[in-house]
């Protein structure tokens, strides 16, 4: 699987479930000096890294194992660890035990969450992620047309990416009707 | 400036979505090797950028509203509970003609509302070998004129146009700047404004067009249908409430505006700048065209901050010191500029 295809896997997979994936690993209880956030991210990275995701049938129930064995090798190499967080790995839950109403977004739900987080952007960001990500105009021809140096319009847009990519995984009330759709492929196919 | 804090709190991340659309955009290969440390340094700096290219394939997915130019409308088209398939851009859909333009009676509020100062007739006959009248505005100024067929055309600072009416055709050069046209309707007789990198036609319609260097030239329909044709280029119908970017090589980038935002593109009318949001580096260089006052900064890092208001194109002190207000700063007349200077 070359990286593209694995991008695209990640990004049908995993960053519309990023929501209830932070809301479980944020419950857990670190080691001091780890976040929750860096969890995510070496999450990220091992599964990026795997040889092969196509044997996976539940991808944000695998990505919590990840997280899981994560947390274990930090813990391991801690010096010190307190007890609390020894006793909490015992029963440390990597299953969404109240199933949140975004975990099974359909892709049609997905859209409407993306099309809505876009329509609150405001401008000129929501201009340059337009011309950029629907028109594919350059960096460059942007910024001319905006008064803005090529470096602003990408600084601008990486936010726009970053603050989309917490509301897109985030989900929002009103889904919940969503999840009883059948065919939903973005949905783990054990929920 | 609108920014999500949440999003302030993982630097990683935040490096990660910038180097993600740096690539996007061409890296050379020293940058393209500075990646690679990058990535290579921390496990959770390979795992932010796989996330935020995640991320980015993701959101294409928006790509589906490509025929919707307005974002406004996109969640609409999504209703929850439908199972509806977003409709396939189709190349005949060029036309926003669905759009309600907006109603005459609210054009006219506009155009008598304007303060009309020195009215300029221009008169020659038609039918007569055509000659080029040329108008032009110095910096700061802002002039109307009423053209023989009833088309008023209101020039903002800096600007220049050659109107060349002939028999069949009412042809009107923009050499430079920005203008308004509030075009007459006449039978048989349309009205073509050049601005070289495209031409736009109307029968009746009210269009501004700005061309200004280095920013790609503009069009904005308040009223009415224009057909515009880029250089090189098929030509596409643009219907009232848009704005179309024409850029290098005939592309376009068509966008509908909300009334408050159709405001503010035409507020020069008035003798005022409109910002919302809009970078200082951006706001500074919008007073640069009305006059010879220049702001300065001493910290190029204000530039990249945000500002939000309506202020007078002939007062660039007042926008210093309003700038100055907000951001903490002192705006002090310096030789013939103004520096804005963080406060001691």
């Amino acid at each position: 699987m070359d990286g593209d295809a694995r991008t695209l896997w990640l990004s049908r997979n995993i960053v519309p479930h990023e929501g209830s994936i932070r809301r479980i690993v944020g419950s857990w209880r670190l080691p001091e000096g780890l976040e929750a956030e860096d969890i995510v991210q070496e999450s990220y990275s091992k599964i990026a890294s795997l040889p092969s995701v196509e044997q996976i049938v539940a991808p944000k129930a695998y990505f919590l194992q990840i997280a899981r064995s994560i947390l274990l090798m930090h813990v391991r190499r801690a010096k010190l660890v307190s007890i609390e967080v020894i006793a909490d790995l015992e029963h440390l839950h990597t299953a969404d035990e109240a199933p949140s109403p975004e975990t099974c977004a359909s892709d049609r739900e997905q859209l409407r969450l993306l099309a809505q987080a876009v329509a609150r952007m405001g401008e000129p960001n929501r201009s340059v992620f337009v011309l950029r990500m629907i028109q594919g105009i350059s960096y460059k021809d942007i910024g001319q047309a905006l008064g803005l140096s090529e470096n602003a319009v990408q600084k601008m847009l990486a936010r726009s990416l970053a603050s989309l990519a917490l509301e897109i995984g985030r989900g929002r009330n009103g889904i919940a009707r969503a999840s009883n759709d059948s065919g939903d492929k973005a949905c783990d196919r054990q929920q | 400036m609108t920014m999500n804090a949440t999003m302030r709190d993982n630097p990683i991340n935040e490096r990660a979505f910038e180097w993600l659309v740096r690539a996007d955009g061409g890296l050379s290969p020293a940058e393209q090797a500075e990646l690679g440390a990058w990535l290579a340094s921390d496990s959770r700096h390979y795992g932010a950028y796989m996330r935020a290219k995640a991320v980015f394939n993701h959101v294409g997915r928006a790509k589906a509203f490509a025929h919707l130019p307005n974002p406004d409308e996109w969640p609409l088209v999504v209703q929850p509970g439908e199972r509806r398939t977003i409709q396939p851009v189709s190349a005949a859909n060029n036309d926003r003609d669905d759009i309600a333009p907006m109603s005459r009676r609210a054009l006219l509020g506009l155009a008598s509302g304007a303060v009309v100062a020195g009215l300029t007739v221009a008169f020659f006959a038609t039918g007569q070998p055509a000659e080029a009248l040329t108008f032009r505005t110095r910096r700061g100024e802002m002039r109307d004129i009423a053209l023989t067929d009833g088309t008023r055309v209101a020039l903002n600072t800096e600007s220049e146009i050659r109107v060349l009416f002939g028999e069949r055709l009412r042809k009107v050069e923009l050499v430079g700047g920005e203008a308004l046209f509030d075009v007459a309707h006449e039978a048989g007789r349309a009205f073509v404004v050049d601005a070289i990198a495209f031409q736009a036609r109307a029968v009746a319609a009210s269009f501004a067009i700005r061309k200004i260097g280095g920013v790609a030239p503009q069009l904005v329909v308040r009223e009415g249908a224009v057909d515009l044709t880029p250089a090189n280029a098929t030509s596409l119908r643009v219907s009232a409430n848009s704005r179309v970017w024409v850029f290098s090589g005939g592309k376009v980038s068509r966008h509908m505006l909300t009334q408050a935002e159709l405001g503010r593109e035409l507020m020069w009318r008035e003798g005022k700048i409109a910002f919302e949001d809009t970078p200082l580096r951006y706001a500074i260089s919008a007073f640069d065209r009305y006059g010879s006052v220049h702001i300065e900064v001493d910290d190029p890092a204000i530039l990249d901050h945000t500002v939000t208001g309506v202020f007078s194109s002939d007062d660039p002190m007042g926008f210093a010191k309003a700038v100055s207000e907000v951001f903490d700063l002192d705006a002090v007349p310096q030789g013939r500029g103004i520096i804005l200077r963080k406060r001691d």
